[in-house]
């Protein structure tokens, strides 16, 4: 696991996107789908930037700088969560056998905790990137109004 | 005030519901405040109709609820989306517009033990498909919601046709 901080030398425009009024946001019933060992009826707001079945998003040219600071890769999926006051997303892998990197858009009491007790927090323009097949889930923040990551699943080239 | 139940009929609601609360592909945009800036609460919400023109793609969607309120100019038109809350969260009282003759309706999207009240003590309850209508001019308080996950009304400012 590799934890970067400052990761985007021009985080600002990403953020003022993410953390806006104009950046259209997605409900979802809950974090984990239904039948999932580790359900949890905890609701979230997503946003696709680029789908498992290759379309992008309006937005996916935001991700760019990030896509070409995580070395030669191949995106599979690049999407936002944003979680609000409710706990724990429960344990889970987003595509096995690839990479996986959340990208932290603000600082807030949440975290990332994995199975192993190792746990990352949410700080502003951290990267953390880790085997896809580690699971890991969000918890999310209690100080604040909302917690927002942006998680990428790739393949190295 | 005027409270209106089974606003819509059952088909119209039905199409209605399964935009605002079933096909997730509704956007809603993230607002730090509810009332004042720098205040504790937070929402979601999706501007219908604005300064004079619709503001979404999902403006044909309340056209239903429009064509029940007799209306002779709309002001202003948004959802709002207020995420569950541990306790019930009352936002504070305001107007929504300061213009005479403007109607309010709050439309309930979903059942939910939140509510909307009213400076003279008045509640009314977030029920499914009901509509209340009151003068523009009365200031009242809308609230989160403890017993599911969401709490959707839409808010309609308009003229009515007859004054």
């Amino acid at each position: 696991m590799k934890v970067i901080d400052n990761f985007l030398p021009q985080f600002k425009p990403l953020k003022t996107l993410l953390m806006g009024n104009n950046f259209p946001w997605y409900y979802n019933e809950s974090i984990l789908p239904p039948g999932h060992p580790e359900y949890k009826s905890l609701p979230q707001f997503t946003h696709w930037f680029l789908y498992e079945h290759g379309e992008s998003g309006p937005y996916f040219h935001y991700m760019i700088d990030a896509i070409d600071l995580l070395g030669d890769i191949l995106p599979l999926r690049i999407k936002a969560n944003l979680t609000m006051t409710d706990g724990d997303g429960g344990y889970h892998i987003d595509i096995p056998n690839c990479t996986t990197a959340i990208l932290y858009m603000n600082t807030c009491e949440g975290y990332t905790k994995f199975k192993d007790g190792s746990i990352v927090e949410s700080v502003e323009n951290r990267m953390v990137i880790f085997d896809s097949n580690l699971e890991h889930s969000g918890v999310t923040n209690t100080d604040g109004k909302r917690r927002v990551v942006v998680n990428f699943n790739y393949a190295n080239n | 005030m005027q409270i209106i139940d089974r606003f819509l009929d059952p088909y119209e609601y039905g199409l209605l519901r399964k935009v605002f609360l079933e096909d997730h592909d509704f956007p809603w945009y993230w607002r730090d405040s509810v009332l004042l800036e720098g205040d504790d609460d937070y929402q979601l919400l999706h501007w219908l109709y604005k300064d004079g023109a619709p503001r979404s793609d999902h403006f044909d969607n309340i056209v239903p609820i429009l064509d029940k309120l007799k209306i002779g100019a709309l002001c202003k038109i948004k959802a709002n989306l207020n995420p569950r809350t541990e306790e019930i969260k009352e936002h504070g009282f305001h107007r929504d517009q300061d213009w005479k003759g403007v109607k309010t309706c709050v439309y309930y999207v979903n059942d939910n033990n939140g509510y909307t009240s009213f400076e003279d003590g008045q509640r009314v309850q977030s029920k499914a498909n009901r509509a209340v209508i009151f003068d523009g001019m009365t200031s009242h308080a809308g609230t989160t919601c403890t017993d599911e996950k969401r709490r959707i009304v839409i808010n309609i400012n308009y003229y009515p046709i007859e004054r």
